[in-house]
């Protein structure tokens, strides 16, 4: 089974006149390559073993009854007199049980070494998807192909992303489903270098049979190297990557996915990459900046000095920029990944992509308006939509996102989806409406007022101080927040806009 | 096998008519009787088994997220539920005087005991179905249709102050440890459940403030529960509403004479029945309402 | 009444009407769609299974003939092509599990012969009987239907969570399988009825025929098994129309809980598919050796053993999917403890040949290749058993080989086994026994050819459910093809030497084989109401010393008085 023969054209006749008599000789599992494939091997002989035995016997038996007792004619019948034997049937129950119950116990000797992964191991991260394989280093290397190195025990931690897979070496004696949802893990210790398949053993959708990555056992001195090589991230298979390919590399590597989502979806811990480059931005103090490059490369150097609203501060380390330089002195690597998080916005240009790209770049474009505008601003007076958005910047300022949701999400507090103008059941079983004088009471006095079902004392007192009160005598910032929450409801009227209707 | 079965046949008006019942196959009526008996049996136990599966799944997510049915199981009103047991099992009762009846021949008192069970399975549907519709009301249903108005559970949830945590496991574990209520999943945590993303999915990411609030509010997966609840009433309702049906077969044919001491199988194999659905409310109301 | 006495018939009490059998008596299609003959409701399901059969069959060799080349032959180069692929193992392995394995052995011979056996005149529920017929057809259409809408590619496991990701129409598929299913327990649960209640006079519980036992053993796993598939699939169909999020990872729900579900019914289904064949051959050994059968209280006790260790060995399914280590021993331990009931049970089969009388026949023939071909299935299943064997051959090829040993080489084999040696009870016509013996011979072949193979190519590293595979299996794979076109042939002969017969086979005697049991005891085809007398028994099914072949009437009849079967109207 060489590795060459599963690329190329297969001659079925040469084959054929190759494995037969290797099957024939020694009909077994296939040539096994791990430390614990002797014991499974040992198993698998003895009980096929026992079963040959036990088959010829039956079947020569059989046999020989059929001859030795074949009626000569219709009317002569066998011996009445047998019809039961309970030593010899108690004989026959008791051998078999004895059998079974030693491969039994060699089974499951063997099968704990099987599953105790060993302290220690070299450990490498496994994400199986429909319907392929990623292989994730310890140095941050990734790749498609499982570089193992002879003689030393790996331990695999396996994650899916979506459906059942199975985690299959034939020739590793090993074999785990991943389940979605858990981290499944397993090890394996080749004892000398080879090239085989893992291949996907639990039925996965369309792609299943193709679900097949190569394992490539190494001398340990060799596989080091290979895994260096793949954590080179400029190549890929020894051939040079674009910079957008390494960017992608990159984010991976560097576990900028885990907080930046690609698919603009909410609730991230950091703000999505989706059509970030080149669009506009709050920084932190409220104003807006158009995301290029400079914005970008300064973000991921400095975090902290440039922050996107509505993110805290500190949460994301400022350990990458030494991270790029160890990668690329030359600050290649940053650029690589600026042109990553420009290839996922389509409001990418000249001015957001790293200087290398700029020739080949999309034409100039104008910065774009607001990424996401308000959700609900049908029907607000116009003259109050800048204070919509203003309210949106000042409630996540606050934080009051933390505990109230704006998409209807359930949290510590009531959602402000559909709640101005709508009915509001009290602790004292009153049904009031949520009016503007309602929702400023609730912000300012949040003690007085007590939803249902909430707990008193949760939202902090503080906020009276800061939007109302002798420093804030017209509340301008109480009214853009009230707007805001008008902005979010479906049940929003009149009676629940901030008086003035917009004009101050 | 059926000598005995003759001699207790001798009265003559009940032979003669349980002999108009008598299947061609059969060769006593008390071994027809009996066959019922046995057959009905065992589609009860059937039935037992078919809840088993939804006890089972209620049993293995009660042990891995114990929180969660805590938490959740103050959503539902106990005093309804007790309601719906006092209900069905008056009905039981009632059933229970009519299979006497039909057994003594007393007509007027099978058809009251018929339709007061009737009357109880109504009851319980009545009540039940407001509760299912304060529920949804309060969007207290399944999967991703759970997310409660309501939304602060009834008993105090200290909230993790704003900056308090910012880093992984380890630091939600320090807060559980100083009474806080945080979530934990054991088995195969929602990659994004409706109750928020589970921590347990991305053990390497930072945490904002906020997202430990909203892990400190309520467990993870709290609509698991819900999922339970639902299938379990469910489908006990949908044994309530075949019963109704066939008490309402019963009465028609009551009302037609056709039951006496001669032939009652009917009225004994559906009061089987109607006693196995109340057993397994018996066990729903403590499951469900009654967790602490 | 007109009748003729022990001319055309075997015993002393029996007494045929010329020309009148269950076939002729009542004519119609009406008569056929609202019979509440348990015979007439067994050949309508044997027609249904023989059917789904051919269905199932003809999906199995587009299989084959898609695995001829390692990219495939059929179904290539896309995954919209694979998935087509996918959708035709699913539907094969639905086809052959829920309509023809788990079903049909009850269904047709366990129908038309339990009554007769026990010496009952019709099963206990003949009405609920025929429902239970119209539920497997019901749910057989809406097999149909879903695979029309937009057939299922998850497999016959239905494995969550793709089975809930899926575009396909699980959703029919799975309500479809849950009528088969509260068919099967209406089947099962008139079944353990009519052996309680409905025997005849001085039919003791150790006078039972091995059949009626391993039916009764059947029967009890139907009733307690199938309703956790019931809720287990009702959970499916609430997961896919409401999202109820139980097995749905995404929704904090546990995908493997509805493997363990899944498989606390369908490993007990797999002994609902391999007892009755069990029974059949037990029958069929004991009347071609014409001697009663060895050790027939062990054989009765390791079907029952056999159907209750089942209910804890499904845990055997799940040994790589992270189940706990402390689980997969108890699952490995009972797993092996019920290979020991069937080892009992095949070593007390060769102790019936050994002093027999032994005739070759094609029931017989068939008989001993089921012996084969389950010895080879049941030691794989050891081997699978074995926990350090199971993880390096678990989802392959071998897995494969061995339940199509067990399904094909042991139910499939001893059911047209047992076809064949109630075909003259059933229709009254006999069949060619050379082409009956040719055809035995040829499936024993094909089958061997067929599934082989797949043992190798499997302990080589083929995965199961592959649409495609590496080009180094490929001789194996040519192997399990030819062997699969064998199997084809030997059934379209089997087919046509049977349909032959009965138009112009020759007319079958009462009891043709010499046969003890009740069920040879009435004029084939037996009257509407099986007996014209009720049987009285004195002693064990098995005796054949009181009968006598005659040529003139081609088949046994019994020579001296007969003090076993003295009936209540053996004074006519």
């Amino acid at each position: 089974m060489s590795f060459n023969l599963l690329h190329g054209e297969s001659n079925l006749i040469q084959m054929m006149s190759l494995k037969l008599p290797g099957v024939l000789a020694a009909w077994g599992l296939p040539h096994s390559d791990a430390v614990t494939s002797p014991d499974v091997q040992f198993l698998w002989d003895f009980i096929l073993g026992v079963a040959v035995f036990f088959t010829v016997l039956i079947v020569v038996l059989m046999v020989y009854f059929s001859i030795r007792y074949h009626a000569k004619t219709k009317n002569q019948v066998g011996d009445h007199g047998h019809t039961h034997n309970t030593p010899l049937e108690l004989t026959w129950s008791i051998i078999p049980l004895i059998l079974l119950m030693i491969m039994f116990v060699l089974g499951f000797k063997y099968y704990l070494n099987i599953d105790t992964v060993p302290s220690g191991a070299y450990k490498i991260d496994v994400q199986a998807k429909q319907w392929s394989w990623t292989f994730v280093y310890p140095n941050g290397g990734i790749s498609d192909k499982l570089y193992l190195p002879a003689g030393r025990p790996v331990r695999l931690d396996m994650t899916s992303s979506d459906v059942l897979h199975g985690f299959w070496i034939p020739r590793l004696s090993i074999q785990k489903d991943v389940v979605p949802g858990r981290v499944m893990s397993v090890w394996i210790e080749a004892k000398k270098p080879a090239r085989m398949w893992l291949q996907c053993a639990e039925y996965c959708g369309s792609g299943h049979s193709e679900m097949r990555a190569p394992v490539i056992v190494e001398p340990y001195a060799q596989f080091r190297k290979s895994v260096h090589a793949i954590a080179d991230i400029w190549k890929q298979n020894g051939k040079p990557l674009s910079l957008v390919e390494v960017g992608r590399k990159l984010h991976v590597t560097l576990g900028c996915i885990a907080c930046h989502n690609m698919t603009g979806a909410p609730g991230g811990v950091g703000p999505s990459w989706k059509n970030l480059a080149g669009s506009q931005v709050h920084d932190i103090n409220g104003r807006i900046v158009v995301a290029d490059y400079a914005y970008l490369k300064n973000a991921i150097i400095h975090p902290g000095h440039l922050k996107v609203k509505g993110y805290p501060r500190g949460i994301m380390p400022n350990t990458f920029a030494a991270q790029l330089k160890k990668i690329s002195p030359n600050g290649r690597a940053l650029d690589a990944l600026i042109a990553y998080i420009n290839s996922k916005s389509k409001y990418a240009n000249q001015q957001s992509q790293p200087p290398e790209l700029r020739k080949s770049a999309t034409p100039v474009q104008p910065p774009v308006k607001l990424k996401s505008p308000p959700a609900k601003v049908s029907g607000l007076p116009t003259a109050a939509l800048p204070l919509v958005a203003k309210g949106k910047l000042l409630v996540q300022t606050f934080g009051c996102t933390g505990c109230h949701s704006p998409a209807g999400a359930p949290g510590v507090g009531p959602t402000w989806k559909d709640l101005a103008g709508s009915p509001v059941t009290l602790t004292s079983g009153k049904v009031v409406t949520a009016d503007y004088s309602y929702l400023r009471e609730m912000i300012l006095h949040s003690g007085k007022l007590l939803v249902k079902g909430a707990t008193p004392g949760v939202m902090p007192g503080t906020y009276g101080a800061m939007l109302s009160g002798p420093k804030h005598p017209d509340e301008k910032k109480l009214k853009a927040i009230i707007w805001y929450l008008n902005s979010l409801s479906d049940h929003a009227n009149k009676a629940s806009w901030p008086p003035g209707g917009g004009g101050n | 096998m059926s000598e005995n079965a003759i001699a207790t046949l001798t009265l003559a008006s009940p032979e003669e008519v349980a002999g108009r019942h008598l299947a061609h196959h059969f060769d006593t009526p008390q071994q027809q009787f009996d066959s019922g008996k046995l057959g009905m049996w065992l589609f009860l136990g059937t039935e037992f088994l078919l809840f088993s599966g939804l006890f089972c799944a209620y049993a293995v997510y009660r042990m891995l997220h114990p929180q969660i049915f805590i938490y959740a199981s103050r959503y539902l009103d106990p005093v309804s539920g007790a309601l719906c047991t006092l209900v069905l099992v008056t009905s039981g009762f009632t059933m229970a005087w009519a299979i006497r009846c039909a057994q003594l021949g007393k007509r007027t008192g099978l058809i009251i005991a018929l339709l007061l069970t009737i009357a109880g399975g109504f009851g319980f549907l009545v009540i039940h179905g407001y509760e299912y519709f304060e529920e949804y009301q309060q969007h207290l249903m399944w999967g991703t249709h759970y997310h409660p108005a309501v939304n602060a559970p009834r008993q105090q949830v200290v909230v993790a102050k704003s900056g308090a945590v910012g880093g992984s496991w380890s630091q939600l574990d320090q807060l559980g440890k100083q009474g806080y209520l945080v979530a934990h999943s054991n088995i195969a945590p929602a990659a994004i459940g409706p109750a928020g993303p589970a921590l347990a999915q991305q053990p390497t990411a930072s945490f904002t403030a906020a997202s430990v609030t909203a892990a400190a509010a309520q467990p993870h997966n709290v609509q698991i529960f819900f999922g339970i609840y639902f299938l379990m009433t469910g489908l006990h309702s949908i044994h309530v509403i075949v019963g109704i049906i066939l008490l309402t077969y019963l009465l028609v044919r009551a009302i037609r004479k056709d039951f006496g001491p001669g032939y009652y199988a009917p009225v004994d194999f559906i009061g089987l029945y109607w006693g196995v659905v109340d057993m397994i409310w018996m066990f729903l109301f403590p499951l469900l309402y009654l967790i602490h | 009444m007109t009748t003729t006495t022990a001319e055309i018939g075997g015993h002393a009490w029996e007494h045929a009407p010329i020309g009148g059998n269950y076939l002729n008596e009542g004519k119609g299609i009406k008569s056929w769609l609202f019979t509440l003959d348990h015979k007439r409701i067994g050949l309508m399901y044997l027609i249904s299974g023989l059917t789904m059969f051919f269905i199932g069959g003809m999906l199995a060799m587009v299989i084959r003939t898609q695995l001829l080349v390692p990219n495939g032959l059929i179904f290539h180069g896309s995954y919209e092509a694979y998935k087509h692929y996918n959708q035709v193992f699913t539907l094969h392995g639905i086809i052959m599990v829920f309509m023809v394995l788990v079903p049909i052995p009850p269904g047709a011979l366990g129908n038309f012969v339990l009554p007769l056996m026990i010496g009952a005149k019709d099963v206990a529920f003949p009405r609920l009987n025929l429902l239970s017929y119209y539920l497997y057809v019901t749910g057989a259409i809406m097999a149909v239907v879903s695979t029309l809408l937009g057939a299922v590619d998850t497999g016959w496991t239905f494995y969550t969570p793709f089975s809930i990701q899926t575009e396909t129409y699980v959703v029919w598929m799975v309500l479809g399988i849950f009528l088969l299913g509260f068919s099967s327990i209406l089947t099962g649960l008139n079944f353990i009825v009519t052996i309680h209640k409905l025997r005849a006079p001085g039919m003791k519980w150790f006078r039972m025929p091995v059949f009626v036992w391993a039916s009764y053993a059947t029967s009890i796993i139907q009733v307690a098994a199938t309703p956790v598939l019931g809720v287990t699939l009702l959970l499916l169909v609430a997961e896919r129309v409401m999202g109820v999020g139980i097995f749905n990872s995404a929704l904090g729900g546990d995908p493997v809980l509805f493997q363990d579900f899944f498989w606390f019914y369908s490993h007990p289904a797999v002994y609902i598919m391999i007892l009755p064949a069990m029974g059949i051959v037990g029958e069929i050994i004991t009347v071609f050796s014409r001697k009663p059968i060895f050790g027939y209280k062990f054989i009765v006790m390791s079907s029952l053993a056999i159907a209750l260790i089942g209910f804890v060995v499904w845990g055997h399914h799940l040994f790589v999917n992270g189940q706990s280590a402390e689980w997969d021993a108890i699952f490995s331990f009972m797993t092996f403890f019920v290979a020991v009931p069937s080892a009992v049970k095949v070593f007390n089969w060769l102790a019936t040949m050994y002093k027999g009388a032994i005739s070759l026949t094609t029931p017989m023939l068939y008989a001993l290749s089921f012996i084969v071909l389950f010895t080879i299935g049941g030691f794989t299943g050891v081997i699978l058993g074995a926990l350090a064997t199971n993880v390096v051959l678990h989802d392959t090829y071998f897995v494969v080989a061995h339940f199509h040993y067990v399904m094909m080489g042991g139910t499939i084999i001893a059911f047209i086994g047992g076809l064949h040696y109630w075909w003259p009870k059933m229709f009254g016509r006999m069949y060619n026994e050379t082409l009956g013996r040719i055809t035995c011979v040829m499936l024993f072949i094909g089958i061997n050819l067929t599934f082989f193979p797949q043992f190798i190519v499997g302990a080589e590293g083929m995965p199961r459910r592959y649409a495609t595979y590496l080009p180094q299996y490929q001789p194996y794979m040519i192997a399990s093809t030819v062997g699969a076109y064998i199997q084809l042939a030997a059934f379209v002969l089997m087919a046509g030497y049977l349909i032959h017969s009965l138009v112009r086979g020759k007319k079958a005697a009462a009891n043709p084989w010499g046969a003890s049991t009740l069920d040879w005891s009435m004029a084939s085809p037996p009257t509407t109401g099986n007996f014209q007398h009720m049987p009285v028994i004195t002693q064990g099914p098995y005796h054949y010393e009181d009968m006598e072949y005659d040529g003139r009437l081609g088949g046994f009849v019994h020579v001296e008085p007969v003090p076993a079967l003295a009936g209540v109207g053996s004074e006519h």
